[in-house]
């Protein structure tokens, strides 16, 4: 016991000389010791996402010859459809180049896409934010818009070296210019936000300056596309679908709606980040 | 207290003190420690008594009165202008709308911190300067803090601006101060009315907690440019949000401080008109401020409530028509001549057009009208509303009421002939006949036809003016009319008799002064809007028409009588205005081409022209009219068309006034057949009852 005294005592004086030495110190020393502190910890997540990648595809390999199969058939008729359509883009892709030149328009800067497998997401923040495999060193920077088949996931809010935080869709502090589509009358461009959603409901958003006049016409609920004008997000990503008619605003300048947001976000493996070759802060030309 | 007390300590025997001789020593000890403590234990109780006493009374007594205080002290309310309501015409057209306006507005409670940071930079390096200077000077603080804010403001506009791409915004030093000074707990504006692409950019670049965030507020939005732009009005910045009778009344009571949003109040027109109605309820939001003024939790927010929508009776079909048809005469410039034009719904009194020309565009006042606009319109008189506010002699028009005069006082029977030569002989001055003509033979009929200046000059030296004043006031051309928007005031509204021509200091009555009066010269002066409400009234046999603006107004409290014609009278009177419009000077009123007598509007009209003369500014102006209704048997439509020929530019009512009647009464044919597939109200126009009353 007389023993154990000095030892407390002498482990209560470091914590509090650390302590006071964390507060004084420099906000880079602070700074830095954050950003090794988790880039220490990146590398475990990393094994995680492994890890759980191997168990899928220790789980898929154990399915039957029948199921792979008709998983075969169903992938190589994805295929077929793919490469026509592939081939329809090339077309168009030939036939723009060939308007770009006739109007003699600036070139277009190409887009990388960064494909990512989720590294972690925490239950907490399970509609707030995702934690993507690829970061700096893969050339993600903060900004760039974050997309998988499905439409808009989010954006890139933090970078670390092999690791990315992104901002979901589903986040109250994401917004986004949107447009109605559904409607062939004129588009009007909107700002989509998230809303606050509980874990495991159906997540939602809010989607705000909808012009007074605006009306459904279209028989059936709109969709909210990404504008493509804000200069981070490309144009007619899908965002999600209005749960119902927009109501005006108590002031009269605007409708608003509740938006529900697309459902697989629930269950995100995997996803792309768009790396302009531009100044993500810079409108697209 | 003599028993011995066993203690199982061992006490001495002899020659010491006893326990209980001590105990008793201390508790005479005791006894004396109490009486000693006794004085400061009730000056003890009683500070505690004055404590605990204060407190209730603070804490109960005084509370509220505390709350009070601490609320107005540590309270801010930011009022919040609501939208306009919207004004549309009689057939659910929106006539004025609103349209939101984007704006970036800097939060300065959120960039609380850079701006102390910034300013302390800045004062050390100031002071450093300072100490090194060999010549002491003072530091000039209060620049110092708006440097620091500018400073903080501009390198995130600068940030902004790079996202937006093309913008040219700068902070403007004395705004920022004139802001922090008056209104620090508001935003600071610093890009107004961006576009959509730019909001889109702001949006998707910035994050909803940046310091420098998307307002939204409303602008005025007049579809359809300077059309009606004298009736519909316009706005100006105001202070005057309007009232909220939802908000809690201790606000009001206790006196928290206000700061206020800038609003819009109308300036003129319907704007101004039914500025109360249009306003709506502001929205307001309780913020709790920092010892320093600055908002730091909103306690509570209502949001503002829009204006009431307003029906006016315009019909823009009608008044686009009238517009147009006044623009197509012009002078040797190229410019259209300067005009009004009125068209009246007998039956009800509302104006279906109302045009005066030069007009101007009420978007150019949407926000703030820039002074080259403003210089312009001064120049050209396009804010003059000439169909309400100008006042001209109305010429031969005016022939109607002379009649009038005439068969009522019983000295005119609408068959007379009156023999009428080339002029007429008035006190040794010959009176002419209008264009060097004879007419020879003339009755009341034809008097109306050929407009015979000389039948009248008969006419009214035999009646004398008084009966002619008497039924012009009858008609109300010395009272300002019913109508909203503002008017001419009534002293310029001119009915001369020799009693008003004493009351001005003027020579006496003269025999030319009733000829003149007779045919609408001489001091007679009245607006084209009372020119309009008469013919109405004379199609609907009444002495007054209450005019308005707004569809479904109030029942006016005028009093109209009948003219008091008997029948025959009232039929030749017609006839003759018919007769002007069939085979007279009012031809081109129906006709297109009235020499052939071609191109005929399906219609039965009744009119009567006018040219008449005078001073405007110490220049001749020469005056083209024209006054109608049609259909003749069921009247429904009266129209008064007024023109200014400026010198040297010789203007008739007949070939110049009658081809803008025509083309106003082929609009108001187009209505009707229209109006059997409008459906009144549109969806957002009110309902008659709810419809406020205008001013």
């Amino acid at each position: 016991m007389r023993e154990a005294t000095p030892s407390l005592s002498r482990s209560l004086a470091i914590m509090v000389a650390a302590i006071a030495l964390w507060w004084v110190a420099p906000g880079a020393l602070r700074r830095l010791a954050r950003e090794s502190f988790y880039e220490l910890q990146a590398p475990l997540l990393l094994a995680e996402s492994r890890l759980r990648d191997l168990r899928l595809y220790w789980e898929a390999s154990s399915r039957s010859k029948d199921e792979l199969l008709a998983a075969a058939r169903d992938l190589a008729r994805s295929n077929a459809d793919l490469a026509v359509r592939l081939a329809q883009t090339d077309a168009l892709r030939a036939e723009n180049r060939r308007l770009e030149e006739a109007l003699a328009l600036p070139s277009r800067p190409h887009i990388r896409q960064v494909v990512a497998r989720v590294a972690q997401r925490d239950i907490g923040r399970w509609w707030s934010r995702v934690t993507l495999a690829k970061g700096r060193v893969h050339g993600v920077k903060e900004g760039c818009s974050v997309i998988n088949g499905g439409g808009v996931v989010g954006r890139v809010v933090l970078v670390h070296a092999a690791t990315c935080e992104v901002e979901l869709v589903t986040d109250p502090s994401f917004r986004i210019s949107a447009t109605l589509e559904g409607d062939e009358r004129e588009r009007p461009v909107v700002v989509y936000k998230g809303a606050t959603t509980i874990p495991f409901e159906i997540p939602r958003g809010q989607v705000s300056h909808i012009p007074s006049a605006f009306k459904n016409t279209a028989g059936h609920p709109l969709q909210i596309v990404s504008s493509g004008l804000g200069g981070v997000f490309l144009g007619g990503l899908y965002i999600g679908t209005l749960e119902t008619d927009p109501v005006e605003t108590s002031d009269g300048l605007f409708r608003e709606a509740s938006v529900r947001v697309r459902p697989d976000l629930l269950d995100l493996q995997e996803a792309t980040i768009l790396v302009p070759q531009w100044d993500p802060g810079r409108s697209l030309p | 207290m003599s028993a011995p007390v066993r203690t199982g300590v061992e006490l001495p025997s002899e020659g010491a003190v006893g326990v209980s001789d001590h105990l008793v020593e201390h508790g005479h000890d005791d006894r004396v420690s109490a009486r000693r403590l006794l004085l400061p234990g009730l000056v003890f109780a009683l500070a505690l008594a004055y404590i605990l006493v204060g407190l209730v009374v603070r804490q109960i007594k005084d509370g509220s009165a505390y709350d009070d205080r601490f609320r107005v002290q540590s309270s801010r309310i930011i009022q919040v202008p609501a939208p306009r309501g919207f004004i549309f015409d009689r057939n659910g057209k929106l006539l004025v709308g609103n349209r939101p306006r984007f704006n970036i507005v800097a939060d300065l409670s959120a960039l609380q911190d850079e701006f102390r940071d910034e300013y302390l930079r800045r004062f050390r390096e100031a002071r450093a300067k300072r100490n090194a200077s060999p010549k002491p000077y003072k530091l000039d603080i209060a620049g110092l803090r708006t440097q620091a804010h500018v400073a903080v403001l501009r390198r995130y506009l600068d940030q902004v601006k790079r996202v937006l791409d093309g913008r040219t915004e700068g902070v403007d030093a004395d705004a920022v101060k004139r802001h922090i000074e008056s209104k620090r707990g508001l935003d600071l504006p610093l890009i107004s009315d961006i576009e959509s692409g730019e909001v889109a950019r702001f949006v998707e670049n910035f994050p909803e907690e940046y310091p420098l965030r998307l307002y939204v507020d409303s602008v005025r939005d007049y579809p359809y440019g300077d059309s009606a732009a004298h009736v519909l009005g316009y706005l100006s910045n105001s202070d005057d949000l309007g009232e909220d009778p939802d908000e809690d009344p201790d606000i009001t009571e206790l006196g928290i401080r206000r700061l206020k949003y800038l609003g819009k109040t109308g300036v003129s027109g319907l704007e101004r008109a039914c500025n109360d109605s249009l306003q709506g309820k502001p929205g307001s939001q309780e913020w709790m401020v920092n010892p320093k003024g600055q908002l730091y939790r909103r306690m509570s927010e209502t949001k503002p409530e829009q204006g009431a929508h307003i029906t006016s009776s315009l019909d823009i079909e009608i008044q686009r028509g009238a517009e147009k048809a006044l623009g197509v005469l012009k002078n040797d410039s190229g410019e259209s001549l300067k005009g009004a034009a009125i068209a009246i719904d007998i039956p009800t009194g509302e104006i279906l057009a109302l045009a005066s020309y030069p007009r101007f565009d009420p978007n150019r006042f949407a926000d703030r009208v820039s002074a080259d606009y403003y210089r312009k319109l001064q120049e050209t008189g396009g804010e003059f509303n000439r169909a309400t506010k100008g006042t001209y002699p109305p010429g031969s028009t005016f022939k109607i009421l002379t009649a009038i005069a005439g068969m009522r006082s019983g000295q005119l029977d609408p068959d007379e002939i009156f023999e009428c030569g080339y002029n007429y002989d008035i006190g040794g001055r010959l009176w002419p006949e209008h264009d060097g003509m004879s007419f020879g033979q003339v009755d009341l009929e034809k008097m109306l036809r050929v407009s015979c200046n000389v039948y009248c000059y008969q006419l009214g030296l035999r009646i004398g003016i008084d009966p002619i004043a008497r039924e012009a006031r009858r008609f109300g051309l010395d009272q300002k009319t019913q109508v909203e928007i503002a008017t001419a005031p009534k002293r310029n509204l001119i009915v001369p008799d020799a009693a008003w021509k004493k009351a001005h200091g003027y020579s006496g009555w003269s025999s030319g002064d009733t000829a003149n009066s007779s045919i609408g010269q001489g001091y007679i002066l009245t607006t084209p809007l009372h020119m309009a409400e008469m013919i109405a009234s004379v199609a609907a046999d009444r002495t007054r028409t209450s005019v308005t603006l707004v569809r479904y107004a109030p029942k006016s409290d005028l009093k109209p009588e009948s003219i008091g014609l008997t029948p025959y009278q009232r039929k030749r009177l017609i006839d003759g205005l018919v007769s002007c419009i069939e085979d007279g000077t009012g031809k081109s009123a129906k006709y297109a081409n009235s020499k052939t007598k071609t191109g005929a509007l399906p219609l039965s009209i009744a009119g009567k022209t006018g040219t008449a003369e005078f001073k405007k500014d110490g220049h001749p102006v020469n005056l083209a009219w024209f006054v109608g209704y049609a259909p003749v048997e069921n009247p429904r439509v009266a129209i008064a068309v007024m023109l200014e020929g400026e010198k040297g530019i010789s203007l008739h009512g007949g070939a110049s006034a009658g081809p803008v009647a025509r083309a106003m009464f082929a609009k108001w044919l187009d209505s009707q057949t229209k109006s059997a597939a409008t459906i009144l109200p549109t969806e957002g126009v009110p309902a008659p009852e709810d419809t406020p009353a205008a001013e």
